[in-house]
């Protein structure tokens, strides 16, 4: 592992917590910034409000997204992510609890690199939760 | 009884009574014959009819008398026969040959002359020496002989006796002659045929004389006498000899004026004359000088000619005639005049119609073909009989001259309706025969009436007959012309024309739609019964009224209600040249509240050349079409508003459904992540914390979460196959299935399981939906043969009443068929989840699509012995 961050888009505490326990049972030590609404994910991708200030050069090594999020949805934030040119290749992961054909259309759609559901099952979703950082975090070459 | 008397007879019969021998009796024979055949001629000579009576009575009893005397001598003084012969033969030559009015030939049983008297060489032209031993055929006419009636006349005198007839017979100098003929046959006393007598007499002159009468009798006096008819007799050379009253009224000359003066062509149109001239020319081959000649030129030749003439009066106006021309010859046939006789065409009382009726009347006389002339004595015995008489009607002019009256070729049912409506008409018995063809003729009323003529052969045709009275000099009645001209085609066409104006009629009249014919000022002409309905007339005079009598009782106005004024009615429209449909009227009775609505059409007619000669307005009561059209039109509105409520309602229900599913998808399984994986937490944390059954009871937490979460997906999988969208593919089952059945064998290789999958299923259907079908039905079937030893999985398609039913057979746990109505409902479950694990929501996702799709899904199974599915698409 690297010291590339993780960005966790995330609204629900619960859900927050089981993923940080996922990465930490998969030994995922990479820096991670949550974000618990949609304002909240672009202020830190793009440097603004309560991340204004910040090093946008550095962009996460991977963002876990959520779609249901207060204020602005997933889908609107990733729109936004791929609209900017700096953060138009970075790796975006839908992770969400909806299979709902329309959103996992859009989210390929607005350039996902992937979308993941998150299963009730939890030793499921550590499993899924360690495939994705082996991925993304190691396997994966990022865009220079 | 020329040249024998009761008298001479006897002073010869006193020669015979001294005569012995079968000649003499052939003398007395032939002389009673004689006797007996002059008073037959004597009919013809009326002068003398009683006297011949009375001599011929006479006659007749002498010679019963003096034959019962001959036989008495032939018998008594047979023996004397012998020497006497010579005798009384001289003695009858020269009795026979005193008789110089008749030719008394004897012919021998093959007919040939025997012997020749100074009567015969007078009579027929032959001397003696010249014509005994001769066939008697020679007096005959070739055609005649050709028929055979000399040997024919020979035969019936040997079976008859005798023969008798007139006819034709022909000199030794070629020219003809009518004569009388008596043929007796002369038997010997053991009955065999000895040889003819032949008796002739020429009666040419008794003959002319008949023709005579006829011709320049009264019947001719008549017509040249007739005021309506130019008689015009000429010399050979056209020279007029002979200009009746009827020319002198029509051309305005005297008689006198004309006279030995003038010839026709000088009275008639130069133009016409020279055309006619020129004509004939043309027509004849040879040069036909334009003057009197160009008029009677066919008639010289013995054709039949009538034609148009323009006479000129000697006012120099005009007149159009209609010509008949006859030649007039001797008795020799030699022509010695011609008569001219013409009608005026332009004196008839009603111009117009008389110069349409003068037209095809003069048509009909020209094609003499179709036109008949039949005139009779004052009694009806039809006199002359014209060609075209005979062609109409297949008599001979000999067959009905003399004979019969124009009533006996004609229909007597007819005859007897003209009798009695005439009878009533004019007040006296009308006897149904002649008398009612002619009756009104016969009182100065000109008379044209249709009439069936009856042809020979018993067909009938329609006529029309004009009948004029002949009148002599003094204006008494002395015949009748009936010119007929057949009506066949005329009356054909005017029963078809009848035909379908009665139709016509009764179909207008029964039409359901109003019709109102009007004549271009507005004044309504006819009205049906329709329109006496639509209207609500009691008094059909209502309906016969002008078109501004209406607005008395009608207020019309537009379908929205705006007045019309009377200008502005429908037929007031027509009238100005408009061509109206549908157009839409509320009418109302003013004062009452009878109101309908009214759809008018309708149009000018025109005539031939476009001139308008009324206008034709067509009613019909639409009032409840209206109302009708009204109410639908208002329930259609309505059904749109409903439905776009509706539509509305259903986008909302899918949108909150949408919302929903969205929601319970996102939300619903949050919680039980939680739920799980905390307790999967706990159980990794703080596991020396809990007994076995603390860890139990998580255990059972995170089973009832995951539990739940797979209802939760199974749920919104059969939301989804409700709301989603179905597209049509070919798709191949075969292929499917195997990947479904990969799929299956794929989640626990360790199985023992066989899959049977027919080749080259393929149907038409959404892939997605199918697939999830299959998913389920294979998903199904795969569970349920899990403890089977040796599963057996099949899938194929049957045919079910000429329908294509898929089956997916296993030979699993089966299922009791009591409960199979509830398989397909949702969370109906027949087995315990402990054994067969499942959300219950499989069966009712498959059964929602197939559904969909329009096919149907069944089940057929026992316990432990596997089930069916079925499905159709």
């Amino acid at each position: 592992m690297n010291e590339r961050t993780i960005l966790l888009v995330e609204d629900n505490a619960d859900d927050e917590l089981l993923t940080l326990r996922a990465l930490k049972k998969n030994n995922v030590q990479n820096s991670l910034v949550v974000a618990r609404d949609g304002v909240q994910a672009l202020d830190y991708v793009f440097g603004t409000g309560a991340y204004a200030g910040r090093d946008v050069t550095v962009l996460p090594g991977l963002v876990l997204l959520d779609l249901k999020l207060p204020k602005i949805d997933g889908l609107e934030v990733l729109r936004r992510i791929r609209a900017d040119e700096r953060t138009r290749r970075m790796p975006v992961t839908v992770l969400t609890s909806s299979k709902e054909e329309q959103d996992v259309i859009k989210s390929y759609d607005l350039g996902a690199n992937s979308y993941i559901r998150k299963p009730v099952d939890f030793t499921q979703f550590t499993e899924a939760v360690r495939q994705l950082g082996m991925y993304w975090l190691m396997l994966n070459e990022v865009s220079p | 009884m020329p040249g024998l008397s009761a008298r001479a007879f006897f002073a010869n019969s006193q020669e015979v009574e001294r005569s012995f021998g079968w000649l003499s009796a052939v003398a007395v024979a032939t002389l009673a014959s004689l006797s007996l055949f002059g008073w037959t001629l004597g009919r013809f000579d009326a002068p003398h009819s009683i006297a011949l009576t009375t001599s011929s009575a006479a006659l007749f009893l002498v010679l019963v008398f003096l034959l019962g005397r001959l036989l008495y001598r032939i018998m008594a003084a047979r023996v004397r026969a012998e020497e006497a012969l010579s005798d009384s033969d001289e003695r009858f030559r020269l009795f026979v040959e005193g008789m110089h009015e008749y030719a008394i030939i004897l012919l021998d049983r093959e007919g040939r002359v025997a012997s020749w008297n100074t009567g015969a060489e007078r009579v027929k032209g032959y001397k003696s020496a010249e014509i005994v031993g001769r066939s008697f055929s020679v007096f005959y006419p070739p055609d005649e002989v050709a028929a055979g009636r000399p040997a024919m006349e020979l035969k019936l005198a040997a079976e008859q006796g005798h023969w008798e007839g007139e006819g034709w017979r022909v000199r030794a100098d070629g020219t003809r002659f009518w004569c009388r003929v008596l043929i007796t046959a002369l038997k010997d006393d053991t009955g065999r045929l000895r040889g003819f007598s032949k008796l002739t007499r020429d009666i040419t002159e008794g003959k002319s004389a008949e023709d005579a009468l006829l011709k320049a009798g009264a019947l001719q006096r008549a017509i040249f006498d007739s005021a309506n008819f130019s008689s015009i007799a000429t010399d050979a050379k056209g020279i007029i000899q002979i200009f009746n009253v009827g020319a002198e009224r029509m051309l305005g000359y005297t008689a006198a004026e004309v006279m030995n003066q003038i010839t026709p062509a000088e009275i008639s149109d130069p133009q016409e004359v020279i055309a006619r001239a020129q004509a004939l020319s043309l027509e004849c081959g040879t040069e036909i000088t334009p003057g009197f000649e160009a008029l009677v030129f066919k008639a010289s030749r013995g054709i039949e000619d009538i034609y148009e003439l323009t006479y000129v009066r000697k006012d120099g106006t005009r007149f159009p005639a209609v010509v008949s021309v006859t030649a007039l010859r001797d008795a020799q046939g030699s022509i010695i005049g011609y008569l001219l006789i013409g009608t005026d065409n332009t004196a008839r009382k009603q111009a117009e119609e008389a110069l349409l009726k003068a037209g095809a009347l003069q048509r009909a006389i020209f094609d003499s073909a179709n036109f008949s002339s039949i005139a009779t004595d004052a009694k009806g015995i039809i006199q002359i009989f014209n060609v075209g008489a005979e062609r109409m009607l297949g008599y001979t002019a000999a067959e009905v001259m003399n004979q019969i009256t124009p009533a006996e070729i004609s229909d007597p049912q007819e005859i007897i309706a003209r009798a009695a409506a005439l009878s009533l008409e004019r007040g006296t018995t009308i006897n149904p025969g002649f008398e009612a063809l002619v009756f009104k003729a016969s009182r100065g009323i000109e008379d044209i009436y249709e009439l069936t003529y009856v042809r020979k052969d018993g067909t009938r045709f329609p006529a029309v007959v004009s009948v004029t009275a002949l009148r002599d000099a003094q204006g008494s009645i002395i015949g009748y012309l009936l010119i007929g001209t057949d009506n066949t085609a005329r009356k054909q066409a005017d029963d078809a024309l009848r035909k379908n104006e009665a139709q016509l009629q009764t179909i207008i009249e029964n039409l359901d739609e109003g019709v109102v014919v009007s004549a271009l000022d507005g004044k309504l002409l006819h009205s049906n019964h329709a329109v006496r309905e639509l209207h609500g007339y009691v008094n059909p005079d209502e309906s016969r009224r002008h078109l501004s009598e209406f607005a008395e009782t009608f207020e019309l106005s537009g379908i929205d209600g705006t007045h019309l004024a009377k200008d502005q009615w429908p037929l007031a429209r027509i009238l100005r040249g408009e061509r109206l449909r549908g157009v839409e009227v509320r009418i109302r009775r003013i004062q009452t509240d009878w109101h309908r609505v009214f759809s008018y059409g309708g149009t000018l007619v025109q005539d031939a050349g476009g001139q308008p000669l009324m206008a034709v307005l067509t009613i019909s009561d639409i009032t409840e079409r209206r109302q009708a059209a009204d109410v639908i039109r208002q329930l259609n509105t309505d059904l749109e508003r409903r439905v776009i409520e509706r539509t509305t309602q259903l986008q909302t229900a899918n949108n909150e459904l949408e919302a929903f599913s969205y929601s319970v998808s996102h939300d619903l399984r949050a919680p039980l992540r939680s739920l799980d994986g905390f307790s999967q937490a706990l159980l990794e944390d703080y596991a020396d914390k809990l007994d076995a059954e603390g860890q139990n009871y998580l255990a059972r937490i995170r089973a009832g979460s995951q539990r739940m979460g797979l209802l939760i997906d199974d749920l919104l999988n059969l939301s989804r196959v409700s709301r989603g969208e179905m597209t049509r593919d070919l798709v191949n089952l075969s292929k499917m299935a195997n990947e479904v059945a990969d799929e299956m064998r794929a989640s626990a290789p360790e199985r023992a399981a066989e899959f049977v999958i027919a080749h080259g299923l393929v149907a038409e259907t959404d892939p997605r939906l199918l697939r999830i079908v299959l998913t389920n039905l294979f998903g199904n079937a795969w569970k349920f043969t899990a403890k089977q030893p040796s599963a057996r999985i099949e899938f194929g398609v049957s045919d079910e009443d000429g329908e294509k039913a898929y089956f997916l057979r296993d030979n699993g746990a089966g299922f009791d068929p009591a409960y199979s109505s509830k398989l397909f409902g949702v969370f109906q479950r027949l087995h315990e989840g402990v054994d067969f694990p499942g959300t219950g929501i499989g069966l009712a996702t498959v059964q929602r699509i197939v559904q969909r799709q329009g096919g149907r899904v069944w089940a057929e199974g026992k316990v432990d012995e596997g089930a069916t599915f079925h499905f159709t698409l």
